[in-house]
């Protein structure tokens, strides 16, 4: 497999002299066209902003991130911006990542704009991904404004937005963590048909290994800023490398029950 | 994550009826003027520059406001000074909004040296002596209506500038935006798109602030004398009166007066017409709506004559609990006929989806349910004391002491301003028992926060640290029961392990009886003894939670059990079809009829009640026997 995006010895760290962050530290990873790859790790491990140096978001401090062999740093504004329309973003907070006066058909045409698709053809694609994602009836989901729709449904938009704009590379960050539990399934499907559908590589960030267990190809694991893990799901699952990945099955187990640590018994006076 | 179906039209801008009264009053005022300043030919007999009469004619007869000293009209004076007035401030208020919007918006989005650079000349502005400027500028610019209205929009501009560029940076880092950078938009669309139309009502209301300095600044500079003499204003007036000694004579009853009172009254319309906008840009300000957590509770003892002790040893006793909704197309259910008891030293899961009314219950468990929610029925005891919460006084002296309540985002309703120890002991006061700040250090070890921390701000702990702070605080009192809705909501995977491991540690430790609301059922099962599970505000099933896992009775626990990505096994994903129900329109007969794999004719004409089914387990399903078993 070739690499479609590319981080080659990428480092970003955040703040001044004294008081500097390294975020990302000395990175190595390529994700193919068509492949799905989870980065799971705990909170302030530096995943964001790993997805955030692969769509050109950030730039390193050193290293060079690449996509379809272009440096994206060695590139102009206008340039940068071309490469651009073949990503999506997908971020984890559906009340804040759409804008709250578009409707939501003007919001997932937006790509199509950018594309310079005529008016006829993008609100049919419009039409068509709305039905993809299960909004409808579709003249109903099309005219609302995303206050009108409940959290899970939001997320369907999103996710209609990167199957009208046909991507190359989608970051999906945490999309499921601020959903009920019970909607992960149904937008971890519409993921799966994301990459059916448009052929897209996507990498799927979260906390939740079993979340990327059921969707990724493949999971690499953060810490630090630093890549801890590099497996299929299931291998991680069974033989976990290290400490941190163990830990991160342990914490995903569910539905087994936890033996409190015995503490010293006390009676309530 | 929880939203209540009021919560739907949130972004409907309803304004506070003061702000509506305020405002209404503010429109008159400025209505009256501008009317008159509109019509001024129509409504005056003569032309302002006019000598129509006598010089200090007294008010009455063709002159209804006198005249001055070479006989001019004085009412038409006013009426026609309106007209410049009002015609500088609004313009210069316009072009200094939005110059302020363009260097905001530039600044904004070209980070670094332009930033630096536009900032700093904005910074420069408002560091000078406001008035002095205006002085030596319109000195220079000389006195026509146009230099007026430069000098204006020159000083005016940096502190609207100021404003909109902390908005702009606010709106900057809003999702919209940066996925919109992320597809490559160009940068023209998303300043026109994606960022101006979020400043729109910030701008209104600068408008209006501006234009309100500016008829006042205007007045200064003609009554100084800096203004056109040859056109008539207000401060022209009063420039007049001033230098022609109207003061030595009673003449400045109808000569300084007048136009003194229109200024007044401009201002005040705009100030209260302003007041009325920024509430509007600003729903925020509407209620005063403060998290829970760091409100006082009242200074009432259990001892108070509200409180009857019941014989009951459970933690928590709930019979017949109903919450409505009022809204104007009637009571929406939120909550409905709801039974729930925990037992001394139990964890209860209570999980449902959004809107399933979980969290909703938990507040009116507690009398913190706020309008439109409302108690329609309930009763009950905690930790053996009565309550009946259609009554919040029967719960208010219970919480904090008897009850404990971790609320949702409990972590971000720490207040920022107090280091964690001072709150920890705020909420131990409660109790009005002695030694509040020895409790607080001892519930904040048992909490695993190291000592070296109890000094620190909230923001300077994580987010499991924090939530560990606010359970030190819902169990500083020792309270029998401790209700936490979505405690783990929010944190990583690791973390919410240890703050459930905490939990159960309490529980065991404290013999504390936990009601554990949450969306996450596999998360809630790893810690509770029964699980009740919530849909359409009622309770559908409800159970020991080994049995509810390894054999769930009601199609929706089974569907919520299977919609979990499984972490071994087959990757299978299966979502509940449908969505959540709207409580507005319920349908008849079973709420998840719709959605149900197994629907049948009977499910759509009868609603089927809780019933006790088998192993102390109650099931609200008419199928509840016929449901095929689930193989896991």
């Amino acid at each position: 497999m070739t690499a479609l995006a590319q981080l080659l010895g990428v480092s970003r760290g955040y703040g001044g002299d004294d008081n500097r962050v390294e975020a990302v530290r000395h990175v190595n990873l390529a994700v193919a066209l068509g492949e799905i790859v989870g980065v799971v790790g705990l909170s302030g491990a530096g995943k964001s902003t790993l997805g955030r140096l692969l769509l050109g978001l950030e730039r390193p401090d050193t290293g060079r991130v690449l996509f379809d062999g272009v440096d994206l740093a060695a590139v102009g504004h206008r340039e940068l911006r071309t490469i651009k329309r073949q990503f999506q973003l997908i971020l984890q907070d559906p009340f804040t990542s759409l804008h709250p006066s578009l409707r939501v058909a003007s919001i997932i045409g937006e790509p199509l704009i950018v594309q310079h698709m005529r008016r006829l053809e993008r609100s049919a694609a419009v039409h068509a991904s709305l039905e993809r994602v299960g909004l409808t009836p579709v003249s109903d989901y099309a005219s609302r404004f995303p206050h009108e729709l409940s959290g899970g449904q939001r997320q369907r938009v999103a996710v209609a937005r990167a199957l009208v704009a046909r991507p190359r590379l989608v970051v999906a960050d945490e999309p499921t963590s601020m959903l009920d539990a019970s909607l992960r399934s149904g937008i971890l499907e519409l993921l799966s048909v994301l990459r059916a559908d448009v052929g897209t590589a996507i990498v799927f960030i979260t906390h939740d290994l079993a979340s990327a267990r059921c969707l990724c190809d493949r999971v690499v694991v953060v810490s630090d800023g630093r890549l801890v893990a590099d497996s299929t799901p299931d291998d991680l699952v069974s033989n976990p490398p290290n400490q941190l990945v163990a830990d991160l099955v342990a914490a995903s187990e569910h539905l087994i029950p936890i033996q409190p640590s015995q503490h010293d018994q006390e009676t309530i006076p | 994550m929880t939203s209540h179906p009021t919560n739907v039209n949130r972004r409907r801008r309803d304004l506070s009826p003061t702000a509506r009264v305020l405002g209404g009053i503010g429109v008159a005022l400025l209505g009256l003027v501008i009317a008159a300043a509109v019509f001024a030919p129509r409504l005056t007999p003569y032309s302002p520059r006019e000598r129509s009469g006598l010089p200090y004619l007294r008010p009455g007869g063709s002159h209804l406001l006198g005249t001055n000293d070479i006989g001019q009209d004085l009412f038409s004076q006013l009426l026609h000074g309106a007209r410049v007035s009002l015609t500088v401030a609004a313009i210069s208020a316009a072009i200094a909004v939005v110059l302020g919007l363009a260097v905001a918006v530039l600044a904004g989005y070209r980070r670094g040296r332009a930033e630096s650079a536009l900032m700093g000349i904005v910074d420069i502005t408002l560091a000078f002596p406001f008035l002095v400027l205006v002085v030596v500028l319109s000195t220079f610019l000389g006195r026509s209506v146009a230099a007026m209205v430069l000098v204006l929009s020159s000083v005016l501009w940096a502190r609207p500038a100021r404003v909109f560029r902390s908005q702009v940076l606010k709106v900057i880092e809003y999702g919209h935006m940066t996925t919109a950078q992320a597809m490559g938009v160009s940068p023209i669309r998303i300043v026109g798109v994606h960022l101006l139309p979020r400043l729109v009502p910030i701008a209104v209301a600068q408008i209006v602030r501006v234009a309100n300095i500016a008829v006042l600044i205007e007045a200064a500079l003609a009554f100084l004398g800096l203004g056109d003499v040859g056109r008539i204003s207000w401060g022209g007036m009063l420039y007049f009166a001033n230098t022609h000694n109207a003061v030595l004579t009673d003449a400045w009853l109808w000569w300084i007066v007048p136009p003194g009172l229109a200024l007044t009254v401009t201002i005040v319309g705009l100030a209260l017409l302003g007041y009325a906008i920024e509430e509007w840009a600003d729903p925020r300000l509407v209620t005063g709506a403060g998290p829970v957590i760091g409100r006082r509770a009242s200074a009432r003892r259990l001892a108070s004559p509200e409180v009857t002790v019941t014989s009951d040893t459970r933690a928590l006793v709930l019979t017949d609990l109903s919450v409505v909704y009022r809204s104007p197309h009637g009571d929406v259910p939120a909550v409905s006929d709801v039974d729930l008891d925990v037992a001394t030293g139990r964890i209860v899961g209570l999980v449902g989806e959004s809107g399933s009314g979980k969290s909703t219950l938990a507040l009116a468990l507690l009398g913190l349910h706020r309008p439109p929610a409302r108690v329609v029925s309930g009763q009950g005891s905690i930790a053996g004391h009565a309550v009946a919460l259609t009554r919040r006084a029967t719960v208010e002296p219970l919480r904090g002491r008897a009850v404990g309540f971790v609320p949702q985002n409990a972590m971000s309703s720490l207040n920022p301003a107090y280091r964690v120890l001072r709150q920890v002991i705020e909420a131990a006061e409660v109790s009005g028992l002695d030694d509040a700040s020895g409790r607080a250090a001892e519930m904040l070890e048992r909490v695993q926060i190291p000592p070296a921390r109890w000094s620190a701000f909230p923001h300077e702990l994580s987010g499991g640290m924090r939530q560990r702070v606010a359970i030190a605080a819902a169990l500083v009192n020792r309270p029998s029961l401790l209700v936490a809705d979505e405690p783990t909501s929010g944190l990583d995977v690791t973390t919410q392990l240890t703050i459930l491991e905490l939990l159960a540690d309490l529980n065991r430790s404290l013999g504390l009886g936990v009601l554990l609301i949450s969306h996450d059922l596999p998360m809630l099962a790893r810690v509770a003894d029964e699980i009740a599970v919530m849909y359409a505000g009622r309770i559908v099933e409800h159970g020991p939670t080994r049995l509810i896992i390894d054999n769930p009775s009601h199609p929706y626990t089974r569907g919520l059990l299977q919609s979990f990505p499984p972490l071994r096994g087959p990757r299978e994903l299966r979502g509940i079809p449908g969505d959540p129900p709207d409580l507005r329109a319920l349908p008849v007969g079973c709420s998840f009829a719709p959605r149900c794999a197994f629907v049948h004719d009977r499910c759509h004409t009868a609603r089927p009640e809780l019933a006790v089914v088998t192993d102390n387990r109650r099931v609200a399903c008419v199928l509840s026997d016929a449901v095929p078993e689930l193989s896991r």
